[in-house]
């Protein structure tokens, strides 16, 4: 016989009030949206690797439905120097950088590896789907608060490339959620900066429901040609950096302890993925 | 896949989905935005995603992954509030399930979606197990506790019988 709480569980959800669900089409066209503007996951450098092969004619990531694009070609990537284990050698940066063209894909040397962050530190496998911040400046458009502009820079189809990394060691732990993208120029990649900077002094507070956020930025230029180190909660910290037309994002995730953020740390893996994209790619 | 296949899963779907969400989040509109948001990323992957067996085992997964990170992330804030922005698309529910969903809220997260796969996604021990990579036997003494924990916020008896 089912006992009380089995009853109300299988019970759970029989009085579900009617509710209004957006429609398949708007669905689909919210996924084709993050198709259109997906910079994480999804196998970058195939798809990048794919786009300098077919050139301007690929849409990223194909419509569903289609036969899956065949990779027949690997890009001509010239000159990819070798990294030592750990990137003690911080590029000399000058000026902003001038709109180089840039156009390679991001390789996995570019990312920051798991001894950057610590010996514990492993690289998670499997594509990320947790939220970043973007929810929440998403949410602060939605909310009238912040128009968007300056606007966000489109990925401009062959050019642009992106990786992911997740790097754990436990709930005890720092959590890092980076982000590489190389944009068609370094103007875009600064565009983004942009964008960004402004989300967080629009949205720099925000109430929505069960959400309340504060961004704080608390350094700049720390890294790179443009950085941005931003205090999204206690624990919750935000570095955006750009290295020419290479703009890279870690969020890092302390453990729930009073002071566990550490800006020192955040700064430190700021430079170390500079120097990872730098030695990587031609952006510096 | 055809956009029809995928209207027709979405749409024959959305509801249990909900329900399941709904236990997690504790929210009835922040469960549709999950749900939601987890079906256009079905679309945005629907090539792979329609060739699972089980393709609303990865929808729901998703959903789950979403709900805990935005769940994660509202606790981590300096405080959370209640809020009331924009225009509810659903009316509350009843308040047995409104004392339910606050004692999910409760219990540990994973005795809370061991509890909602089982006893409202109808998934065997097994198959829970296989869904979030853990031994049966975790899978089932996370139910155990977590329907005494259920029990004693809602100071009802419970008895145990998972197989």
């Amino acid at each position: 016989m089912r006992d009380d709480i089995s009853q109300q569980l299988d019970g759970f959800g029989a009085d579900m009030p009617a509710t209004t669900w957006a429609s398949p089409a708007e669905i689909r066209g919210r996924g084709e949206r993050r198709r259109r503007v997906r910079t994480v996951g999804m196998t970058a450098a195939g798809v990048a690797a794919l786009a300098v092969v077919a050139g301007a004619a690929f849409v990223l990531g194909g419509r569903p439905g289609e036969p899956a694009p065949t990779l027949t070609a690997r890009p001509s990537i010239t000159v990819v120097p070798q990294l030592s284990p750990s990137p003690s050698v911080r590029p000399r940066l000058t000026s902003p950088s001038p709109a180089v063209p840039f156009d390679t894909v991001i390789p996995l040397d570019a990312m920051l590896r798991a001894a950057d962050v610590s010996p514990a530190h492993r690289v998670q496998g499997g594509e990320y789907l947790g939220e970043n911040y973007r929810y929440v400046t998403g949410l602060c458009q939605e909310k009238g608060q912040w128009d968007g502009k300056p606007v966000r820079p489109q990925l401009s189809g062959a050019r642009d490339s992106s990786r992911q990394r997740v790097l754990a060691a436990g709930q005890d732990a720092v959590h890092v959620v980076q982000q590489v993208t190389g944009y068609g120029s370094a103007r875009s990649a600064g565009e983004l900066i942009a964008h960004e900077r402004a989300g967080f002094e629009h949205c720099a507070v925000l109430d929505h429901r069960e959400t309340h956020v504060e961004f704080e930025i608390i350094a700049t230029g720390f890294a790179g040609d443009e950085a941005l180190l931003v205090r999204m909660s206690p624990r919750t910290l935000l570095v955006l950096v750009r290295v020419g037309a290479v703009y890279t994002e870690l969020s890092l995730t302390f453990p729930a302890t009073p002071g566990a953020a550490d800006v020192a740390l955040a700064q430190d893996l700021a430079d170390k993925a500079v120097a990872r994209i730098c030695a990587a790619t031609t952006a510096c | 896949m055809s956009p029809p296949v995928f209207d027709e899963f979405y749409l024959g779907s959305r509801q249990r989905m909900l329900r399941c969400a709904y236990a997690v989040t504790g929210d009835v509109q922040e469960a549709q935005d999950v749900v939601q948001e987890a079906y256009a990323r079905a679309w945005q992957n629907w090539r792979k995603v329609a060739a699972y067996d089980d393709p609303e085992a990865w929808v729901r997964t998703v959903a789950f992954r979403i709900a805990v990170s935005r769940w994660r992330r509202a606790r981590s804030m300096f405080t959370a509030h209640r809020r009331h922005g924009g225009e509810p698309s659903a009316a509350p529910p009843d308040e047995n399930t409104v004392a339910l969903v606050a004692a999910l809220r409760g219990i540990p997260e994973a005795q809370r979606t061991a509890i909602v796969l089982h006893h409202i996604a109808g998934r065997s021990v097994a198959e829970i197990a296989a869904e979030t990579g853990v031994a049966e036997g975790t899978v089932k003494a996370r139910l155990s506790r977590g329907r005494q924990a259920l029990a004693h916020l809602l100071s009802t008896e419970t008895g145990n019988s998972y197989a």
